[in-house]
């Protein structure tokens, strides 16, 4: 599936942010002990503000959503993500899991705002300004994974 | 891909809005359609010479006591006005898709500049102050202060149902003046219930009045003697033949807005991939039907490897265009807003051809309308290229998905093919170089300029610009010059003995 259309885009985006925040959710709930140090929680609350970021950026300018129409051109099964958290897995393989779902949605965001940059303007500004911040989140559940192993 | 909900439901009847009033014209019924599934989605009554002259009345009678609100106090209906149009926000841009066949980026768009407008008018306070001079001899002091007049009439048109009024109608009101909007008898369900947000903001009765209708409103508001000015957006020959003249005639200010045929000029050292992108949207965006749409492309230079490749990736681009109902998050084409509209261009295209220019993409039948909808309104899009700057496909409005493509060999003889055509509403280049932007917004005589914007619709705090052909009238709507169309000035000079 092409995703062309930028609230076709931002649904997409905004989908699989919501099944990450579920995500963290869940692995806070089956193990507490590994948000002790409140990394978990921030990311959700973190996560919610992306989502708000987006919104915003898209709803409230004019050119943007003006423009919206030819934004994109991803093929949405390159960043497809698994974001369950079946019961056999341990803590530390939730985390790997959750890893591989930020990697892969830090991907998206920058290849879509590489790609919307010439033609639109603050969404693909909010998009890179969340993969700054992604990036600095990452590094704090690779770390949380690591104590976690250890 | 998300399918978002309809919003218009059990067919409603449209009625006018008049003194606080909700009142069904004494005409025909009419039926609005939603040329996505041709199907009735509300009915209409076209409103008779009785219903537009009574609305006309209740304006003029609420004008003395709107007229001496304080500005302070009537920005701050706007200010509840513009918090209602917020929170409606997403039905309101859904009604608009529905009745008009817009995308819904294009309607979330047209709803985000409308409310812009709202905003710009909440200013009032400031934008409406006057000047004053002490001592302009001893002992005596002059000061301007801006007045409002009464009764405006204020016409949309059927591309921007949401928007366009808005251009006008809260300037008006923020000076003082109250109004008559009659919104394209095509598309009414917008602004009724921008009325109905306006009523919630708590306008007094007869402030903002909505009459529906075709004709016979116009003529009603041209030639009525209490209607002080007629803002107008439409077409070139209703604004040139009709609108402007008869307020002539009449002694009435006016704001008439035509229709538009305008350039985008591509040099070579431009961006591509990001010229490509505007192109598709400023071409095709709201299926053609802006007055800021691009319908001719020229190509500078004599370097024919660029002109194919740009032409090729043009092709390929719009090929791949998603036609389909724009309530569907992934579609990016509407249909056109009626068949006798896209018969209209098909016109145009046949007409192309005939005058002998070549088919690089052949739009005139769809093919996959996404959703399975019925083809009646559906185009896809075309390109023709080997185009004359004289042939009407070029100098004639067509206002739908087509792309004319000519190669000249330098920007001056770009620049002499825009200020030659008929029209001159909104003109773009793209290019990397400044000395080719500064030469060709120094030149090009139009009202909207765009250096590597495709489609250059101006902020409210702007005007909307336009020039001959697409613009009649000194003034034009939004910002600051809005507020000057919509009061006089009176000058005081004053002496105390």
């Amino acid at each position: 599936m092409q995703l062309r259309t930028t609230s076709e885009t931002l649904s997409f985006i905004k989908d699989h942010e919501r099944k990450l925040i579920d995500m963290y959710s869940q692995i806070s709930e089956r193990f507490p002990q590994s948000d002790a140090t409140g990394v978990l929680a921030s990311s959700i609350k973190e996560i919610k503000g992306y989502i708000q970021e987006l919104d915003r950026s898209y709803y409230s300018v004019i050119t943007d959503a003006i423009e919206g129409c030819f934004g994109f051109d991803l093929n949405a099964e390159k960043y497809e993500t698994d974001e369950t958290t079946p019961a056999d897995l341990s803590c530390e393989a939730c985390l790997d899991k959750a890893i591989a779902v930020e990697k892969r949605l830090l991907d998206l965001y920058q290849d879509a705002a590489d790609q919307s940059a010439s033609l639109l303007a603050d969404v693909p500004r909010s998009m890179r300004i969340i993969s700054r911040k992604r990036t600095n989140r990452l590094e704090k559940i690779k770390a949380l994974r690591d104590t976690i192993k250890s | 891909m998300a399918i978002l909900e309809e919003p218009i439901k059990n067919m409603p009847m449209v009625k006018n809005y008049v003194n606080g009033e909700w009142v069904e014209a004494r005409g025909e019924q009419v039926d609005v359609v939603n040329p996505v599934t041709c199907k009735t989605i509300a009915h209409v009554r076209t409103s008779t010479r009785e219903d537009i002259d009574e609305a006309i009345v209740a304006a003029k009678e609420a004008y003395h006591d709107w007229r001496r609100t304080p500005p302070v106090a009537r920005a701050r209906y706007l200010y509840r006005l513009r918090n209602l149009l917020e929170e409606n926000f997403e039905e309101l841009s859904r009604i608009q898709t529905q009745e008009h066949g817009k995308c819904i980026d294009e309607s979330r768009g047209e709803t985000r500049r409308g409310i812009e407008n709202v905003e710009v008018a909440c200013g009032i306070p400031t934008l409406m102050m006057g000047d004053s001079s002490e001592d302009i001899a001893a002992g005596i002091d002059e000061y301007l202060m801006r007045v409002p007049l009464g009764v405006f009439g204020i016409i949309g048109p059927y591309n921007f149902p949401f928007m366009i009024p808005l251009w006008s109608a809260p300037y008006a009101v923020a000076t003082g003046n109250t109004i008559v909007i009659k919104p394209s008898s095509e598309v009414p369900l917008t602004q009724m219930r921008v009325a109905e947000l306006a009523e919630e903001a708590g306008f007094p009765p007869g402030v903002w009045n909505v009459v529906n209708g075709g004709r016979t409103v116009v003529n009603g508001l041209l030639e009525h003697k209490d209607i002080k000015g007629i803002t107008f957006v439409g077409s070139t020959p209703t604004a040139r033949d009709v609108i402007y003249p008869v307020c002539g005639k009449y002694g009435k200010r006016v704001i008439a807005q035509g229709g538009a045929a305008n350039f985008i000029v591509v040099m070579p050292d431009c961006n591509v991939r990001g010229t490509l992108a505007a192109c598709m949207t400023s071409f095709f965006g709201n299926t053609g039907q802006r007055c800021l749409a691009g319908q001719t492309l020229i190509i500078v230079g004599e370097d024919k490897a660029f002109y194919e490749d740009f032409v090729n990736q043009a092709v390929e681009m719009a090929k791949g265009i998603v036609v389909g109902s724009g309530l569907d998050e992934s579609v990016q084409m509407g249909p056109m807003r009626d068949a006798s509209k896209k018969q209209g261009v098909l016109g145009h295209i046949e007409r192309a051809l005939q005058e002998g220019v070549r088919l690089r993409l052949d739009g005139r039948k769809p093919g996959n309308i996404r959703g399975g909808h019925p083809e009646d309104c559906f185009l896809g899009a075309t390109i023709f290229d080997q185009v004359h700057e004289d042939m009407k496909c070029v100098t004639e409005e067509i206002f739908g998905p087509t792309m004319g493509v000519i190669q000249v060999k330098t920007l001056e003889q770009a620049i002499e093919i825009c200020n030659k055509n008929p029209f001159h509403n909104g003109d773009s280049i793209f290019t990397s170089n400044g000395k080719y932007a500064r030469q060709f917004q120094y030149e090009v005589e139009c009202g909207d300029i765009g250096i590597n914007i495709g489609v250059v619709a101006p902020m409210a705090f702007y005007p909307f610009s336009g020039m001959e052909g697409s613009f009649y009238g000194v003034l034009h709507t939004q910002g600051k010059e809005a507020i000057r169309f919509f009061t006089e000035s009176k000058v005081c000079i004053h002496r105390w003995i």
